[in-house]
């Protein structure tokens, strides 16, 4: 969060930035297409499989690294829609910080123990045997 | 933290009801929002009954019949009466519009619900405030910005530059638009709103203006520019039917095109 805004004649003078943010979201929500359709047919073909074929999935490289940039890229893009909604609906600058700080630490912790868990998964001792 | 509990005023009491003369036929009724700020009541739904047959085809035509031989009290803006000044900008079956525009057949049902425009502070009746509205215009600057001197006659375009001002240039400020938007009910004070980037856009896109960077540099901020979320009720509602939404689309691929980049790397 950046000073308070500052106004001329009651309209807002620009903080000069803002482009940044809304393409990293537009190229996450880009990113995260893709990869959802790869999570949803995995989550389909993995359905109902035993402990060693999905330690085993996830043992493959390619496997434990498309999860783990599906889970960052999500939370990325997570904390960045949540920070919108935030920014939409609490108006008092000192709650609208505290709650998009609080927001963007909680999601920082899902992405960083998913790929704490994935890494676990992808070395398991089962993983490839 | 969030408001969930209304202010004072803002739920209307059951006001007046003005019946028709016995007898009448093709009768419609008008449920008119009214606020006197002279008094300190709350504001209220006043219903004024009034027979299709006695004025002319449009709504507001129906409001000046019931100013004129039901309540003068009535207030409400009005000039042109034909779709171009935008002053008779109002909620009307909960959309927003100009009241000279809008047949009174169009309403499919015989109770017709007219309020000012939505999240702006009320004058009186149908009359809003919308101070705000034109100072979000004028920061825009709109008017041409030339880098070249005044030429002797007028400034010429290509009839394919001109065509990219069509669905710009004929906004008439109703603030239609701008007060059917959500993202402007709750960040006004800071969001723009869709009139204001249609009309920075216009100027952006015409081939004559040259302070295309500096419009961009001014519209960039995570709140003037970006609390556009493409809700389209902007779209949906304008009676020219431009699309401001996609103005602003427009201007947020302007600025992140490599163009602006260069631009502002060599500024």
């Amino acid at each position: 969060m950046s000073a308070a805004p500052k106004f001329k004649n009651n309209v807002k003078i620009s903080e000069r930035h803002g482009a940044g943010e809304w393409k990293i979201e537009k190229l996450a929500l880009a990113a995260l297409m893709p990869l959802s359709i790869w999570v949803a047919s995995t989550g389909l073909t993995l359905a109902g499989a035993d402990f060693a074929t999905v330690a085993a999935w996830f043992g493959n490289p390619l496997n434990a690294a498309l999860s783990a940039i599906t889970a960052v890229v999500f939370f990325l893009f997570a904390s960045l829609a949540w920070k919108v909604i935030i920014e939409d609906y609490v108006p008092a600058p000192s709650s609208r910080k505290t709650l998009i700080t609080v927001s963007n630490i909680a999601f920082v912790l899902l992405a960083a123990g998913s790929v704490f868990f994935i890494v676990r998964a992808a070395s398991l001792p089962i993983a490839g045997a | 933290m969030v408001q969930l509990n209304l202010p004072r005023g803002s739920k209307p009491n059951t006001g007046k009801v003005h019946k028709a003369p016995a007898g009448a036929k093709n009768v419609k009724s008008y449920k008119v929002y009214r606020y006197d700020p002279e008094t300190d009541a709350d504001p209220s739904w006043d219903t004024f009954e009034v027979s299709s047959d006695d004025h002319g085809p449009m709504l507001l035509d129906a409001l000046i019949h019931i100013k004129n031989t039901i309540d003068p009290t009535l207030s409400f803006r009005r000039s042109c009466r034909e779709g171009i000044c935008g002053s008779c900008s109002m909620n009307i079956d909960g959309s927003n519009t100009l009241a000279c525009t809008k047949g009174w057949d169009e309403c499919k049902s015989h109770n017709i619900t007219i309020a000012p425009l939505p999240h702006q502070p009320v004058v009186k009746d149908l009359v809003t405030d919308l101070s705000l509205f034109y100072a979000q215009y004028d920061s825009i600057q709109p008017y041409l910005q030339s880098d070249i001197p005044d030429p002797e006659k007028e400034r010429l375009q290509t009839p394919e530059e001109r065509e990219k001002l069509d669905g710009l240039y004929e906004c008439i400020l109703c603030a239609c638009c701008s007060t059917s938007c959500p993202s402007y009910w709750w960040n006004q004070e800071e969001y723009i709103g869709p009139a204001a980037l249609l009309q920075s856009y216009r100027w952006i896109s015409d081939s004559r203006d040259d302070a295309t960077q500096k419009r961009l540099d001014d519209l960039e901020d995570p709140f003037k520019l970006y609390r556009c979320h493409t809700i389209m009720n902007c779209a949906q509602v304008c009676p020219k039917g431009l699309n401001p939404a996609k103005a602003i689309a427009e201007t947020k691929k302007l600025m992140v095109a490599p163009s602006r980049k260069k631009e502002k790397a060599s500024a």
